[in-house]
Parts: C-alpha cells; structure tokens; sequence
C-alpha cells in the first residue's frame, strides 16, 4: 500500500467512525436539537438546555401555542394554566430559560413573533437582568439556538452532531433510571416549559422554623451585585415592547416577587433610578421590593425563586380576582407617573414589618375512630359516648370553634377568615358509632366534625372478603343525612386501601407502594382508587370530596405529589402535633397532623395536651421572629 | 497545550508539519530546523508565557558554560571544568529547587519553629522537572567528552524540541545532534509520516479515552474522602494506577509519533512496566529516560562495580530518596522514595542470591507494592494516604452487607469497572505500543484501527459540563 493509499484509508475510517458516533448523538439527541424522536424526552433535553431544547420543541409541536412568557428561572412560578385562566382563550407556553437575561429574552421574543402567530407576549424580569447581558459561559448548555441569536446553522447543529458522546451516554443512563417523580436531570415538563414542581410542590410546609431548618441557605447572605447592564436591559424591554407593537401583539411585563434578601443584593438607589428607567418606557406589574411575601421564606422555594402559588397570586392581582387570597401590600401597576413615589416605598427597608399572625394560624385537629359503651383495655381506638361528650364540653367551654376543612381551605386559598381558636374534630373509618353516638353529641352543642370513610366498607359488619365481624360502618343514606345537616363533612380515608393485616391477604401498607410493585402499576392502583372513593362519596351524599385521611398515617413523598396531582387539597396523617396554617401556602395544608384520642386519658389531660403542642408552636415563633428579621 | 487537544491537533500540528515539508522540499535543512525550533518556543510559550523569555536566557546560559566546559577539557584544566559543571549544576537544581519547593520548605520551618514565614505560591513553569534534567545531562555530557559538534542551532533544536519538552523522554544531546546530522532527516519520509500518525493515534486513545476518565473518577474519590468506602478506595487505586501508566505512556506514545513527524526518533519511555516481577524490573520498565538519568548521575556516582553490598543499598536509596523529592514537594514523596528504594533492594537481595519467586506470585506482589506506592504517591499528605490504605483493608463485618454495597457499587459505577477490566487486561496481556509497531505493515487493518481510534478520542476531546440547572 502506497502512503499515499495509507493515509486515505486511514481518513475514510476517520469519516466513518465520526459518522457513526455523530448519528448516535442525533438519536440519543441529549439536547433535543435534532428533534429528539427516538427517546422523546424534552423532560431532559430542556433540563440540559432548555434554549435550544424549547425551540425545538415548539418546532416539532407547531402552532399549538399563541402566547407565551419569557424569562429568567422565577419565570418559571407562573403557571401556564392560571395564565391561561385568566388571559381568556389563551394557550401559553412558558419558555424559562434558567439564567435568561433580557438579551436571551428579547432574541427568543423575536424569534417567536417571526415565526408563530402570537396573541400575548408576558416579560417577566427579576432585578438580575439590570446586571447579566448577554452572558454565557457554557457554549453547550447555555447559548442560545441558532434560529434564534442567527449565528450559523452548520456550525450550530456540527457542534451538537461532534458532541462529546458522553453526553448522549447520561441521557441513556438516566433514561433508564427515570420515574414519575422529576429526576435531577428531568426538571422540566416540555408541554408548559415549566419546571416539573410535582415534588416541590407536594412537600407539606408548616412552623417557619421547622423549614428554615430543613432549608438553611435562606440563613445565607447573598452576593452582592452592581447593576452595569441596566441601560442595555432597559433597552432591551423597550424593543421588545416596540416590536410587540409593530407586530399587534399584547406585551406584558411583569417585575417578580423578590426574597428581602435578594433585594439587598444591590444598593437602593440603583433600584430606583432602574424602575425610574424601566417605567419610562413601559408601564408595569410590579410584585418587587420589600412586602409581607417578601419576608417569609415559606413563600419561596429558595432564596431566588417564589413559589407557584405566589405567581397565582400576582396573577389574581393583575386581573383583579378577589377570590384569591393576597396581602394588602402585594402588587402595584407602576407607570411613569407613579414611579418614583412606588420605588421609594417597595426598595426602602420597612420600620414595622408585617407579623407573623396577620396571615398564619394554629389549628389542632383531634382524632376519633369507633364510639361504645364497653371500652375493653385493648382497643384504645374506641371511647365511650360519654367520654366524647365530655371532651366536646371540654373543649367548648375552653373557647374553642370546631370547623370543617372546607374553612381551613377558604383560609388558604381566599383568606377568608376563621374563628377564633378553631379545632378540628374527625373521624377516621366511617363507624355507625360516629352516626348513631357522636352525630347528635355534636348538633347538642352545636359542634361540627369530619368523618373520613372507607368507601369498601360503607354499610359492613364484616372485614372484606370474610365473615369475620368488625365494628359496624355507616352506609351512603346516613352519611348523606348527616353531611345534609350542616354538622358532618365525608371525606375519604380511601376506597379499599385500608387493609388489616391480620385478615387481608395481600397486604400493602396503607396507601404506600409495595418493595416489588413497579411504579407505573402502582400509580394507577392509587388513582383509581382514589377516583373511586371520591365518585363514590360525591355520588351518594352530594359534597366536594378534597381531603384524604392516609390509612393508617402511612404516606410518601411520591403518595402526596400523587394525591396532588389528582386534585386533592389536604392531606391528613397521624403525626402528633398542631398545624400552622398560612394564607397564599397550599403546602400547610398537606400531611396535617393530629391529636389522637384514646378512651385513657381524661378531657382535662386533652385539654392539657392541646395546649402544650400550642405552647410548642408560640416558642417556636418567638425564635424564629428573632432568627429571621 | 497538550497533545490531545483540538487546537494541538487541528491548529498546531498541522501549520508546523506543513511549513517543515515545504522548508524540506526548498531543501533548507537549517531553515527546517529554525522553524521547528519557533514553533517549539511557540508550544512552550502557550503553557507558560510568563516564563518564556527566563527560559531562554536559562538555554543561553546553560549553552554558554557548555562551550566553557569543552573548551576547558580541551586544555586539561580539568579542575575549571569542573567548577563550571558544578556552576551550571548549581544554576539547574537551584532553580528547580527555588520553583518546586519553596512552599514546601517554607511551610516546613513554619511548623518547625512556629514561624510565620507567608507561603509566595509560587507557579510552576511547565515542564522545568524535564528540561532541568536535560540540561543538567547536557552539560555532564561536556564534561565527559560526550557533546561533539556544539552548533548553537542544533543544541536549541535540541533542548526546545516540542514533541518531548514537556514530559520527556529525556534525551542526550549526541541522540539528536547526529540524527539533525545525517541528511536523511531532512528528506520527506512517507514511512515515518504514517508509523508517526498510527503511534500518535494509539498514544492519544490510550490517553483520552482510558487515562482521563480514570483520572476524574479517582479525582473525584479523592475529593470525597470523607464518605469513601472499601469498593471506591480499590477503584480509585486501581484507576489512579492504570490511569497514570496509560496518561504517561499515551503521552510518550505521542512524542514518538510526534517526532517521527519530522523524522526524529526519539527513545521509548515505558515498556509495559505493570508486567514487571520485581520492583528493580519495575523501574527498567517505567519512564526508562528517567531511570536512566538518575541511574547515571546519582547510583552510578556512589556505586561503582565490585563495591560492596551495603553501598549498593545505600546508592538504590539514595537514588530514589532524590526520586522521591523530584516527583513533588512534600512528605509523602519522600516516604514514596523511601519505599520504593526498598523494595527495589529488596528485588536486588534476592537477584543477589539468586533467589527466585515463582511467576505469578512474584508479579501479584510486585502489583501490589506499585498499588500501595501510587497510593503514597496520589495522596496530598501521609494521612489522607493512610486513609485511603486503610479504606482498602478495612475487615468485612457484615457479608451479607458487604455483598450488597458491593453490587450497589458495580451498578453505579459499571463504566469505571469496565475501563479498570479493560486498561488490567490491556497492561497485563496485551502487546505495547512498541511492540505493535515492530509488525505495522503500511495495510488498511492498521489505517482503520488507528483512525477508528483518533477519532474516538477526538470526540471524547470536549469536556463535558456538568448540568447547569443545580446553579438556578
């Protein structure tokens, strides 16, 4: 073979070989810029780069969407469905891009308007941007597409085709490992473009120092930074806007919830002179600055970022909803003329800060299960009538009001207000005791309680499948009767996932997955029983069923998203302790925890035992008032 | 820049070699060398710019007493040549002396007197361990007789040649100055283009797709000591070891390749030392150029033959006490040293009464000795060393547990286990770089197997980030 031969072939293997790794790049595809058809996981593409990896995707998905919001990672907080609520006939699509400033928002904006039909444009800045332009320091991960920044389109996709294939390796690795759950590699969820919050969102917040001690990076003092790019932001909002114009497209800009501490990252005269600037050329939502949100962590994920409820706050805000709840100090439309006067209020560090007890509130809920007269030593789950009525006198003539959960969620979600000192007083199973002892206790005194039922076991005598007697349960026709008089609420406590382990078979744990079941099986087990248990109750007795009683108190991470994502709105275990409810924080409403009561310990020992968790609870905020501020 | 880099490859390379063919078809030998030199000056200075201009007054410098020292032996007075060696000896090793331990010596009289001396941090030009062991085997050369023609060309072509600055080998000056004599080298040579691309192409594989994942594994592990367990201790171990032999003989490889390029050989640096039986077998077998340097100038300079047994151990651990300092600064090279040195006299007692181990027991404990120094070696100081040991031997309580963690391990770390398999059957069994070059025929099986490897490598070249998200 001649060298000349020699070297030939040596590079025709080069070409081929390159060949061969560059197709395998294209159809693992890890950034989802070649259209990702094999896998189909923009979940990863776009937590790898969520740039490039959106515009592909709405590439593949045309048309679907005619609006859309842009912006930095907060961005993500608004959810598409309540933009879609509210801008009516509207299909968002939420194109966060994590460390997006204005010159990644302004290109993508444009880019959008070129090519799709657009309804509504949404900019959504934090204070950042008046520092970022333009910055980019991983050429893979963090730059923008080629359609968009019009850099070239060989050198653009040879970059992703000449990858590493290291990278294409995670994504199978990964690939393999997934689950419903986000990974740490799928945070996204392609359909909104928003991060995936399932889990985030599902995590059950209550004392403000029980989460600032499971997040203790609020406690971090942040950087601090310069604003050198405010012009060019500024700048950049005011094409954006006039290119919105030109195009007829709505354009909205918004100035997001901050954390106290980030907006002591920057000197408060550079803010003003920033709104002054941003005002001038547009006028604003603006949620920025020092408010009663801004100073509870609980309201953030992180030092960083709002929490989703909080976006639907501000949303409410901007279309005048009043049905959600919001403080009195959140939200302004700031405009030119207003400018000044606002910047000055929102970026000076207020002398009275909001407490603590103008939106929160301690809520203890007691538990009961069956009622009889013979209360045998074992069976500490069953009182006797006289001990309930006791405790209910006990307790009235302490000053407390009983509620119902539907209160606590009014409390929530709308901010309406509750009594003063309110209990909550339920049942667990679904016992005729509960009907034929405890239902006319309670309209006696004028009390109300929740009984969460077993759906399989309503109208049995007998445990599932056997004739072994158990304790009797209500039907349909008595829950109705009770829940129609105003005093009892049904809930759910489960269709048929309360198994007892000493006469069912096949036992699970309450409503947990079991070692060997895989993951997707046991998904739709739970939604179809929960379904079940909620159409049932909803058919027979004409409520809203939005609680779920975990069987036993057994519950998980993935149970709660779950029960979440069917649309439950409380979930209720059997953790010893009081509740810290807040207004605006659906996540105080999840995995509450009881008092449970057993026929041992006297009405005066509850009273004894409520107040020492209520005591536990007032420590705990004295500290954390001081810990914070 | 390193070898294994997209600009060495597809900007540096390929200007230089380009230029020199074109020098070679004008016939302009010296022009050839002028320009190889240039673009040598040009390599280093990408490494350590700062350095550039001290690094040429150091070549002058050591130039000038050369010519001194010749010029002197010359006129028999021997006595001024060798002031002027001890001169040029004294320039060499204090400077590496000044760069390499300077942190080192202060801390230590620190924590000695209690003083409070400030640590000057100071930056190491690349590639001063080499080249100050090439001058210094320069100017011993002189004095010995060994330097004929002293052309100030030749000798800069010499001491700057990219392909071996960095890392070696290490090479006399009468190796180069007669291959830039013979006029054989100054004509393009179709045979060593190829031999040079296929022997660069493996060193480069050997390099980037096993050495630099088993780096960052180990790396990783040593920067997570604290949660390290019994399975990633040997793992780390085992990657740092096979990692450093494919690293340094890949990048040997490379210099080979490199060289042949432009028709300059240049000697062989390791050859397959992991099949060595005995540790004095070990070090004939591992950065030989090395070897033989501290052979000649430290061993040779104590031990003369005949002399007696003790002698012999104390020039072996003398030898390798100064190894020890030369590789870096700190304690635990100096233990690294110490060890070596006696298991090398160790190997040499029982040469010396003929004493042998059979095969596979003595090759088994050979290994085990070289995993047990590169551990020394790996670590930052003796304790994380004795961690890391004792990581490895730690007792198995609990079986059952130990057999979980253990296959919990192999799941997570299945391309680290397969690379560890791969570079142990390869160093073990399989034929060296050299050995494979001895049978290259100019075929297509050699074209495809070296090309399918440079370009695998080509593509594990971009490092990969890690996923951004974790920072938002």
């Amino acid at each position: 073979m001649s060298y000349k031969k020699w070297i030939l072939t040596y590079i025709i293997f080069m070409l081929i070989t390159g060949a061969i790794m560059g197709l395998f790049n294209v159809i693992i595809d890890p950034f989802g810029v070649f259209g990702d058809s094999f896998l189909n996981w923009y979940a990863y593409d776009m937590t790898n780069n969520p740039r490039v990896a959106k515009i592909a995707y709405l590439k593949t998905n045309q048309n679907y969407y005619d609006s859309y919001i842009i912006g930095c990672s907060k961005t993500s907080s608004f959810s598409t469905e309540t933009l879609n609520k509210y801008f009516v006939g509207s299909k968002f699509y939420n194109m966060i891009m994590y460390g997006g400033d204005m010159y990644d928002v302004e290109k993508t904006a444009c880019y959008l308007l070129d090519n799709y039909k657009v309804k509504n444009l949404v900019v959504n800045i934090g204070l950042e941007e008046s520092t970022n332009y333009n910055y980019t320091d991983d050429n893979m991960k963090n730059n923008l597409h080629a359609l968009v920044d019009g850099s070239s389109l060989p050198k653009f996709y040879g970059k992703y085709f000449f990858a590493n294939p290291e990278y294409s390796f995670i994504k199978l690795r990964e690939y393999f490992n997934r689950s419903y759950l986000p990974g740490l590699y799928s945070i996204f969820l392609p359909e909104s473009g928003v991060y995936n919050k399932i889990k985030r969102d599902g995590e059950a917040i209550g004392a403000l120092e029980v989460y600032l001690k499971k997040n203790s990076k609020f406690h971090e003092a942040l950087w601090k930074l310069d604003m050198h790019n405010m012009d060019k932001a500024v700048e950049s909002i005011r094409r954006t806007k006039v290119y919105c114009e030109k195009k007829g497209v709505r354009f909205t800009l918004i100035a997001s919830p901050v954390y106290y501490k980030e907006v002591q990252m920057f000197k408060k005269d550079m803010l003003i002179k920033y709104w002054e600037k941003i005002a001038k050329v547009t006028d604003f939502w603006d949620f920025s600055g020092y408010s009663s949100i801004s100073y509870d962590p609980r309201y953030f994920y992180d030092s960083l970022h709002f929490r989703n409820s909080i976006g639907d706050m501000a949303l409410a805000y901007m279309f005048n909803d009043k049905s959600v709840y919001r403080p009195k100090d959140f939200g302004h439309y700031t405009t030119m003329e207003n400018v000044s006067e606002h910047s000055a209020k929102i970026f000076n560090v207020p002398s009275v800060k909001s407490s603590q007890e103008a939106y929160t509130v301690k809520v203890p809920i007691l538990s009961y299960h069956n009622l009889d007269k013979n209360v045998t030593k074992e069976n500490t789950f069953t009182v006797t009538p006289e001990k309930f009525r006791s405790d209910m006198e006990a307790l009235k003539e302490k000053g407390f009001n009983t509620i119902l959960f539907r209160d606590v969620l009014d409390y929530v979600n709308k901010g309406k207000d509750l009594p003063q000192n309110p209990i909550l007083i339920t049942f667990d199973d679904g016992y005729t005791s509960n009907y034929q002892y405890a239902y006319p206790i309670l309209k006696e005194l004028g009390m109300k309680a929740t009984i969460s039922v077993i759906g399989i076991s309503a109208g049995k005598d007998t445990y599932k499948g056997t004739n072994i007697k158990m304790f009797p349960h209500f039907d349909y026709a008595k829950a109705k009767e009770m829940y129609d008089s105003g005093i009892i609420d049904i809930q759910s406590h489960s269709f048929n996932m309360h198994d007892n382990s000493k006469y069912e078979g096949s036992y699970r744990e309450g409503v947990l997955q079991k070692a060997n079941e895989r993951e997707k099986e046991y998904i739709s087990i739970l939604k179809k029983d929960y379904a079940m248990s909620k159409e049932t109750i909803e058919k027979n007795v004409g409520n809203k069923v939005f609680v779920y009683t975990y069987p036993m108190g057994k519950y998980s991470v993935l149970s709660e998203a779950l029960l979440r994502e069917f649309g439950n709105k409380i979930t209720v275990t059997t953790q010893p302790g009081v509740n810290m409810i807040v207004k605006g924080l659906p996540q105080s409403l999840y995995a509450l925890k009881r008092i449970n009561v057993t026929n041992d310990v006297s009405s005066d020992e509850l009273l004894k035992e409520i107040d020492k968790y209520m005591q536990k609870m007032n420590f705990l905020d004295k500290n954390v008032v001081k810990l914070i501020y | 820049m390193v070898f294994s880099s997209y600009n060495f490859i597809f900007f540096f390379l390929p200007i230089t070699l380009i230029v020199f063919c074109f020098l070679l078809k004008l016939k302009a030998a010296k022009l050839s060398k002028i320009w190889l030199v240039l673009a040598s000056l040009y390599f280093y200075a990408q490494g350590s710019r700062d350095f550039l201009v001290f690094f040429l007054l150091i070549i002058v410098f050591n130039y000038l007493i050369g010519m001194a020292i010749i010029k002197k032996s010359e006129s028999k007075k021997d006595w001024i040549a060798l002031l002027l060696l001890w001169i040029g000896l004294i320039q060499n090793i204090g400077l590496l002396c000044y760069y390499k331990y300077t942190d080192f010596l202060v801390n230590n009289v620190n924590r000695l007197l209690g003083t409070d001396f400030i640590l000057k941090n100071v930056l190491l030009p690349i590639g001063i361990s080499f080249f100050t062991f090439q001058l210094i085997a320069y100017l011993v050369d002189c004095y010995r007789g060994n330097v004929k023609a002293n052309s100030f060309l030749d000798y800069l072509f010499f001491v700057t040649f990219f392909p071996k600055l960095l890392v070696g080998p290490i090479v006399h000056h009468e190796e180069i100055a007669e291959q830039l004599e013979d006029k054989s080298t100054f004509k393009f040579n179709p045979q060593n283009l190829i031999l040079g691309i296929f022997i660069f192409s493996i060193g480069c594989s050997k390099k980037v797709l096993i050495a630099d994942p088993l780096i960052y594994y180990a790396q990783t592990y040593y920067s997570h000591l604290n949660v390290a367990g019994f399975f990633d201790s040997w793992a780390a171990v085992l990657s740092y070891t096979f990692a450093y032999y494919f690293d340094f003989s890949g990048y040997g490889d490379m210099a080979i390749g490199l060289g042949l390029f432009f028709n300059i050989k240049l000697p062989v640096n390791f050859n397959s030392p992991y099949k060595a039986r005995n540790f004095a077998e070990f070090w004939r077998r591992w950065n030989i150029t090395v070897t033989q340097f501290l052979n000649d100038h430290i061993f040779k300079s104590i031990y003369g033959f005949g002399d007696r047994t003790f002698k012999l151990f104390t020039a072996v651990m003398i030898t390798f006490i100064v190894s020890g300092i030369w590789h870096g600064s700190g304690w635990h090279f100096v233990i690294w040293g110490i060890v070596n040195g006696i298991f090398v006299c160790l190997s040499f007692a029982m040469t010396l009464r003929s004493k042998k181990l059979p095969f596979l027991l003595a090759w088994g404990l050979t290994f085990i000795g070289v995993l047990m120094t590169r551990v020394l070696f790996d670590s930052q100081n003796m304790t994380q060393a004795l961690q890391v040991l004792s990581n490895m031997i730690s007792p198995i309580k609990d079986i059952s547990l130990f057999l979980k963690t253990g296959s919990q391990f192999a799941t997570t770390n299945m391309m680290t286990i397969l690379l560890i398999i791969i570079s142990a059957a390869i160093s073990f069994g399989a034929k060296n770089t050299q050995e494979i070059t001895e049978n290259f025929r100019p075929n297509w099986k050699y074209a495809a197997f070296s090309a399918v490897l440079l370009t695998l490598a080509l593509f594990r070249m971009s490092t990969v980030s890690n996923f951004l998200y974790f920072r938002f």
